[in-house]
């Protein structure tokens, strides 16, 4: 009783609070379900609203038309930013929509608080080869040994370099950096040529980069059991000094840049080299940008590391068992390679489905199969840790800005540890 | 038909009662206290109460921890910083935008078709939102892309980092709130300015006052009442800052403009979602706002008593 008069007053005044500005936002959800027979109306929020989104928008239409479970989805896009604001307090509102896309790196904190439905079950469903699925793009969506989230795209950060500056900094443009070494030395060629250009964005909120830098030293965020920060070491003080000599002393690039800023550069034609996933491809085609993409750099030449990251179809407790049904139905459809060759192939990103690598037009498609390349040895970080998103925002991320500011590594590094340490204990 | 004659009565003496004054007042209230209990009153009470409690977003593993979440606060330098942020910004804008609105709105006082066009023009920023604003002056003031920076630059002169740099980031957001909000002081305080009587000023000439003298011992006295409300309220919008902070520098760089409403939204609506410590910071700041609030307008009061 205590406790239900607790949650009510909690849901008035969280709602109340949030509510006016997230209200604008508008909501979704209405939707209809019934017995079998009759059409079966899911809602899908998600955060495509670039060019993918308008593929995503077109396979929707077409399962729309053509599927023969009579179900329609109503998918609502909206920023990730948004999407992130949006959705806890929809799922205590019971506002929540029947299934979502979300990125691998939130959804350990959603589970942790009961807040999704399990979807193991969705891999015995008739007519889904489970064994179709590349394992560690299946495990992403494992938290505690449980399925919580069935792949929808799989990604990592790659390399991106414009081949135009490459060649005005006297460099080959066919041959591009393979080692962060090489990345700083080339970086520092096409600074140097002036005009606002620079040679490489380490944005401010470029947490993904400064994984893979951490991870290609040999440094750690936590120990072995996640119970305790392992930041604190030699391999993290050389990725922090790295790019401190980098971007403070050597100013190949801007100090205070968020990646959106970082993006606009690269989309603009004036940043040599960049570190970012295959979103990016879309715009720089757009814009007519001479550039080459390849796998990560790496700590030395032959080295084979990278995190594998991507998006997942989630479906929160809320939804019943005849929508899940439904649901099942869509992911299914998203999980034929048809789907998957049409979504690596549009939006350039590589395929977790092995029958689509092995396609014919996929293994054509230079930046696909670069890509897919890449995929082939990655791993998940920290999968199923539900304070990844917290440290990441309010560790890492501050961190990352402290360095390229030019503060004391070693105090930065030790700050941040300490902060690791005090959020994975819980306070 | 005596059934019917009692419900007529009933009817009559209902709308009887509504109809006195006394009565129909609080039908025409009703609206609003209703909107200010819902969205007012009900969320202060919800905050207040939530602030007592461990208690995350999705409402899961709630824990009553008594006054845990204050006594957090004394040791989160994260949100002392905060509210120390929210004090500068504060002591940035709130005389700045008083100040530049008095001066223009004396500036405008007379009835001209120049002042009346220069009335609308400084009035057109309070339309834009603060969202519009901010992207606005983030993208003016952008060092790569930005026109100011270009302007600057085209002298000879350094390309400052506006919202970069960690000195200037902040006075460049109290500088585009003053831009964004200083037509509505100016508005309230040519209102006010605009009722001093005539004889006033002839008096004032008479013995000898110069427009300098006229403005502090004549205007200013007279204005005191409006002067305190621009005050008051510029103190409770600006310890409330979060819009322009979040588009421009979202509390960057390296948290040294993050605002106490966003370290509160930061805490309570993103990872690690904790509702009830950031209900408790939200307590605080309640407090704080109210005893400045009250502060302010016991001195304009005792200020308007002396003028007189």
């Amino acid at each position: 009783m205590k406790h239900g008069l607790i949650k009510k007053l909690g849901v008035v005044a969280a709602i109340a609070a949030a509510g006016l500005s997230l209200a604008a936002c508008g909501s979704n959800s209405k939707s209809s379900s019934s017995s079998s027979g009759k059409t079966t109306t899911i809602t899908f929020w998600n955060g495509f609203t670039s060019t993918d989104g308008d593929v995503l928008k077109q396979i929707v239409k077409d399962y729309n038309k053509t599927n023969k479970d009579h179900v329609k989805v109503k998918m609502d896009i909206m920023t990730w930013d948004n999407f992130n604001q949006k959705l806890p307090t929809a799922i205590t509102a019971r506002k929540a929509p029947d299934f979502v896309a979300m990125n691998y790196g939130d959804m350990a904190s959603y589970v942790s608080n009961g807040t999704m439905k399990e979807m193991g079950d969705f891999y015995n469903q008739s007519g889904v080869n489970k064994s179709n699925f590349q394992t560690t793009a299946r495990n992403l969506g494992v938290i505690n040994g449980k399925t919580y989230f069935v792949p929808m795209q799989v990604q990592g950060m790659y390399l991106y370099w414009n081949k135009k500056l490459f060649k005005k900094a006297g460099l080959n443009p066919n041959n591009p950096p393979k080692t962060w070494a090489e990345l700083a030395t080339d970086a520092k060629k096409i600074s140097k040529l002036g005009n606002n250009t620079q040679g490489f964005a380490m944005p401010k909120d470029g947490s993904a980069i400064m994984y893979n830098l951490l991870q290609d030293n040999g440094a750690k965020l936590m120990n072995s059991s996640e119970k305790k920060s392992a930041l604190n070491s030699a391999a993290t003080k050389k990725s922090f000094d790295y790019l401190q000599q980098l971007i403070n002393k050597d100013g190949v690039g801007p100090k205070n840049i968020s990646g959106a800023e970082a993006d606009n550069l690269m989309l603009a034609g004036s940043l040599g080299i960049y570190i970012n996933g295959p979103w990016l491809n879309s715009g720089l085609k757009k814009n007519k940008i001479d550039y080459g993409i390849n796998t990560l750099v790496q700590a030395k030449q032959g080295d084979q590391k990278a995190i594998l990251d991507g998006v997942g179809f989630g479906i929160p407790t809320s939804t019943n068992d005849d929508k899940t049904k439904a649901i099942y139905s869509f992911v299914k459809y998203w999980n034929t390679t048809k789907i998957g060759k049409k979504w690596s192939l549009e939006n350039k990103c590589a395929p977790y489905l092995k029958s689509v690598a092995a396609n014919k037009d996929i293994k054509d498609d230079k930046l696909v199969s670069t890509m897919y390349k890449q995929i082939g040895y990655a791993k998940p970080y920290y999968p199923g840790n539900k304070n990844m998103s917290n440290i990441t925002t309010n560790v890492i991320n501050p961190s990352i800005e402290k360095v390229l500011a030019g503060n004391n590594t070693t105090s930065v590094m030790k700050s941040a540890s300490k902060q690791i340490d005090s959020t994975l204990s819980g306070n | 038909m005596e059934e019917i004659d009692t419900s007529v009565s009933k009817k009559r003496s209902f709308f009887r009662f509504w109809n006195q004054p006394k009565h129909a007042a609080y039908l025409f209230m009703a609206p609003s206290i209703i909107i200010l209990l819902f969205f007012m009153v009900i969320p202060l009470v919800g905050t207040l109460g939530l602030s007592f409690f461990d208690i995350n977003i999705f409402f899961t593993g709630t824990k009553f921890v008594g006054l845990d979440n204050f006594i957090q606060f004394f040791h989160d330098q994260r949100a002392i910083n905060s509210m120390w942020h929210t004090v500068y910004f504060t002591i940035l804008e709130t005389p700045t935008q008083v100040i530049v609105g008095t001066i223009a709105a004396a500036a405008l006082s007379r009835t001209t078709l120049f002042n009346r066009f220069s009335r609308s023009v400084f009035y057109v920023p309070v339309i834009c939102s603060l969202t519009t604003s901010g992207i606005i002056f983030s993208m003016l003031l952008d060092p790569n892309i930005g026109w100011i920076p270009y302007v600057l630059h085209q002298f000879g002169m350094s390309t400052p980092q506006f919202f970069r740099d960690a000195t200037l980031a902040m006075p460049s957001i109290a500088v585009m709130t003053v831009w964004k909000n200083f037509g509505v002081t100016m508005t309230i305080m040519l209102t006010a300015i605009q009722a001093i009587s005539p004889s006033l000023y002839e008096s004032a000439e008479m013995d000898g006052a110069n427009k300098k003298q006229q403005f502090f011992h004549v205007t200013i006295p007279q204005i005191i009442p409006s002067l305190g409300f621009c005050v008051m309220t510029n103190l409770i919008g600006s310890m409330q800052v979060f819009d322009q902070i979040y588009v421009t520098t979202a509390g960057g760089p390296e948290f040294k403009t993050e605002s106490a409403v966003q370290y509160i939204y930061s805490r309570g609506f993103s990872a690690p979602y904790q509702l009830g410590y950031a209900s408790s910071v939200a307590t605080i700041l309640f407090v704080i706002i109210a005893v400045l609030s009250i502060s302010s307008n016991l001195y304009m009061s005792h200020k308007e008593k002396q003028m007189r």
